[in-house]
């Protein structure tokens, strides 16, 4: 008997901590794709802003509690402001830096930084604003924006931004916290998506590595050529919905867009991917894969060195920088020829929740300075974010610095210009999975182009009927 | 896992004979097949930890080739993990320690004590265990907030020290314990509280080691609750403490995997450990 418990005593236990062990490892392989993830686990509605909260302003933030002058003018304001961002690494450490930096200019400011885990902000931000515990500004993924402005907690920063800072950044990156004529979130960095090629593989199957393909027709012919002359795969596709979508569905509304479709129509209430564009761009992705140029697995393929090229963030660039796995160039996303350049629009932006005028007056001071012309070009060049700002980006420092330091980032910085934004709607991770599941069976030959479709428009459509 | 332990029993039969040679066989591969899957987890996450950035994806991946020790170092620095690590002690053990005493008495008074409407409230107790923890974490949150608990060890522990599955174990093992070995303490003289502590709680050993085995493993790996009551390092866990590692742009796996390894040592050394208590239990109380 005892020797039997302890058999199955430990059995127990090793599959226990076996799961502990598992858990541990859950990673978000597609970035941007963080949002729905968390809010699906959690009950946490945002409705619950509307209780009545009597612990009420007397308790506050929790940064409120400290000292804090009552004079409006943000230059003579002091107390500490409270930060929650989820980078991590460099780039956490740069924030800090920056942060630091900005205190010693305002003495009696004090910026308290704190690191949230990124799949898990929103959860928390959730919790935090029905119980009043929302820090003075948080910085995450500008997909999650719509959602935080649904909280109606967010400060309109349009006042307290200067004009000629908002003119300044890209139109596409203010299209996520503009409602009505507010704008209630500021971009402070950027991304986009290009061509990453091995150029190992490229040049085994007899191109030239400097002379990536620009269209689709030459895309499809070098992905069919590699896998003959490699077996490995030409271009990798995002084909798997997973659980939350997104990493399928902004990977394929760079293709959407180049084809001169849409996603979803103006005014965000209905789909409109169902078109001659959409067909288009889906029917680019099934060929490819039909013609076994584009493997169907997890994604991860190309990273892993089984696949010639893939669609990827800017940020791998700075990722692969030190220690590329294998020898890889960059460019624009290959567009049909009768088509548009395009690419998708990712990165964080910053919103300020509503206390009182003077701090509010002091949270968007310090994103000012942040976004300003030369902490714009600092904090780019040390962390290998795009510029938010168009003087920046097309301005000569920047420009010699990439060229000397990383000149691969330069495909990903000229295409800002061309980046389009997803949605501004709060269904909008809905949307994208649903979508996803749909387009998902059209790449794996269980429904026709049109038929999928058409079905990712009637799943759409209802998610957006849907009352939020 | 019953399927390891009940092997095919050969019939007592002359035909038997060729049967009782390979069925020890067959089971000792059943059990090697077993041992390997829980095993490969374990070793890919320790060969992992060990690996270059650039060769993570590579194979061996169940045996290391490399030891870029390193990693461990770099994992610890990369956040305070030795402040993670203490606080995940100090939240794990209040836990522990909640569960063991509040649940033993409340198992106590099931089992044994005779009071108006015990089997409903008993009842009312279990069917708590069918609503989901998501469920009750945002009302929890908002009483911590107004307790004024928010980033604090009151809130790591407090809401939490006692659990509805600890009680249901022991009141099933007090249970199972004859009533008369009670009845002969109070023959002797002892009350309710001298019967549980020298007769019943010796008793109940391998339960309690059941018990306090799962609330540490359900305590060090907790994370959603961490999440939401702790606001920055100073009372983090180290669960939280590895979300450093996957982050948006770019997981790192040796170093989430030098840090997983880190964080698993406790729990396999606490496993040891509670092993060995639970097999004496079993043992000195003569209990099959």
């Amino acid at each position: 008997m005892t020797r039997r418990l302890r058999r199955r005593w430990f059995a127990v236990a090793a599959v226990a901590t076996a799961l502990t062990v598992i858990a541990g490892c859950g990673s978000s392989s597609s970035p941007a794709a963080s949002s729905s993830s968390s809010s699906s686990s959690s009950p946490a509605s945002s409705s619950a802003s509307g209780t009545s909260d009597p612990a009420g302003s007397a308790s506050g933030s929790p940064a409120a509690t400290t000292a804090s002058s009552s004079s409006p003018a943000p230059s003579s304001w002091s107390g500490e402001l409270t930060v929650w961002h989820y980078w991590d690494g460099k780039n956490a450490d740069t924030f800090s830096a920056m942060a630091q930096k900005y205190q010693t200019a305002h003495p009696g400011v004090t910026i308290k930084v704190v690191n949230v885990p990124g799949s898990d902000m929103m959860t928390k931000l959730q919790a935090a604003v029905s119980s009043r515990t929302l820090p003075d500004i948080s910085i995450g993924d500008l997909v999650n924006v719509p959602r935080l402005v649904q909280t109606g907690r967010l400060v309109d920063l349009t006042p307290l931004i200067p004009q000629a800072d908002w003119s300044d950044m890209y139109p596409a990156m203010l299209s996520f916290g503009t409602k009505d004529d507010q704008q209630l979130s500021i971009p402070v960095s950027a991304n986009d998506l290009g061509l990453m090629y091995n150029a190992d593989l490229v040049r085994q199957a007899g191109f030239d590595p400097a002379k990536p393909p620009t269209t689709w027709d030459e895309m499809k012919t070098a992905a069919a050529a590699i896998k003959a002359k490699t077996g490995k795969a030409g271009f990798e596709l995002f084909t798997q919905a997973g659980d939350n979508g997104e990493g399928l569905t902004w990977n394929f509304q760079v293709s959407l867009w180049q084809a001169g479709g849409e996603f979803l129509d103006e005014g965000n209430t209905k789909a409109a991917f169902n078109s001659d564009a959409g067909r288009k761009a889906l029917q680019y992705w099934v060929d490819l894969i039909d013609a076994k140029a584009s493997p169907l697995a997890p994604w991860g393929e190309f990273e892993k060195g089984n696949a010639a090229s893939a669609q990827e963030g800017s940020w791998m660039v700075g990722i692969w920088a030190d220690k590329p796995p294998f020898t890889f160039g960059t460019a624009q996303i290959p567009a049909p020829a009768d088509g548009r350049k395009a690419t998708n629009l990712g990165g964080e932006q910053a919103v300020v929740y509503s206390s009182d005028d003077a701090r509010e007056k002091a949270a968007a001071d310090f994103l000012a300075w942040f976004d300003g012309p030369a902490q714009n070009l600092s904090w780019s060049e040390q962390t290998g974010f795009l510029p938010v700002r168009r003087s920046v980006a097309e301005g000569a420092e920047y420009k010699s610095f990439v060229a000397k330091t990383s000149p691969r980032m330069q495909p990903f910085v000229d295409a800002l210009p061309t980046a389009h934004a997803r949605p501004n709607t709060p269904q909008y991770a809905e949307a994208s999975l649903a979508f996803a599941k749909q387009v998902e069976k059209a790449l794996y030959g269980k429904a026709t182009v049109e038929q999928a479709l058409s079905a990712a428009e009637a799943d759409v459509n209802q998610v957006l009927s849907a009352t939020p | 896992m019953s399927s390891v332990t009940t092997t095919p029993v050969p019939r007592p039969a002359t035909v038997a004979r060729p049967t009782g040679r390979t069925a020890p066989v067959l089971r000792q591969l059943l059990l090697l097949a077993l041992a390997v899957v829980v095993v490969a987890p374990f070793a890919w996450m320790v060969t992992t930890s060990l690996k270059d950035y650039a060769d993570v994806y590579r194979p061996p991946y169940l045996w290391p080739q490399e030891f870029h020790v390193g990693n461990y170092g770099r994992a610890w620095d990369a956040a305070p993990f030795a402040g993670y690590y203490v606080n995940s002690l100090i939240m794990t053990g209040g836990i522990l320690v909640g569960h063991v005493m509040l649940d033993t008495l409340a198992a106590y008074a099931f089992a044994r004590l005779r009071f108006p409407l015990r089997n409903t409230l008993f009842l009312v107790l279990v069917a708590t265990m069918l609503v989901p923890q998501f469920v009750t974490v945002l009302p929890a949150y908002d009483l911590v907030i107004r307790l004024g608990w928010y980033d604090s060890y009151a809130a790591l522990i407090v809401p939490r020290m006692a659990d509805v599955f600890g009680i249901v174990v022991l009141r099933a093992f007090m249970a199972s314990i004859p009533a008369e070995l009670d009845d002969a303490a109070r023959l002797d003289g002892a009350g309710p509280w001298r019967s549980l502590w020298s007769v019943t709680l010796p008793l109940c050993r391998p339960a309690l080691a059941t018990v306090g085995m799962f609330s540490f493993l359900y305590a060090w790996n907790d994370f959603l609750w961490p999440l939401l009551v702790t606001s920055d390092d100073t009372h983090r866990t180290i669960q939280l403490g590895l979300s450093t590692f996957s982050s948006k742009y770019g997981t790192y796996p040796e170093l989430l995997m030098a840090g997983t390894v880190t964080a698993a040592v406790p729990a396999l050394v606490i496993f040891l450990f509670l092993q060995r208590a639970f097999i004496r239990g079993v043992a000195s109380t003569g209990l099959k």
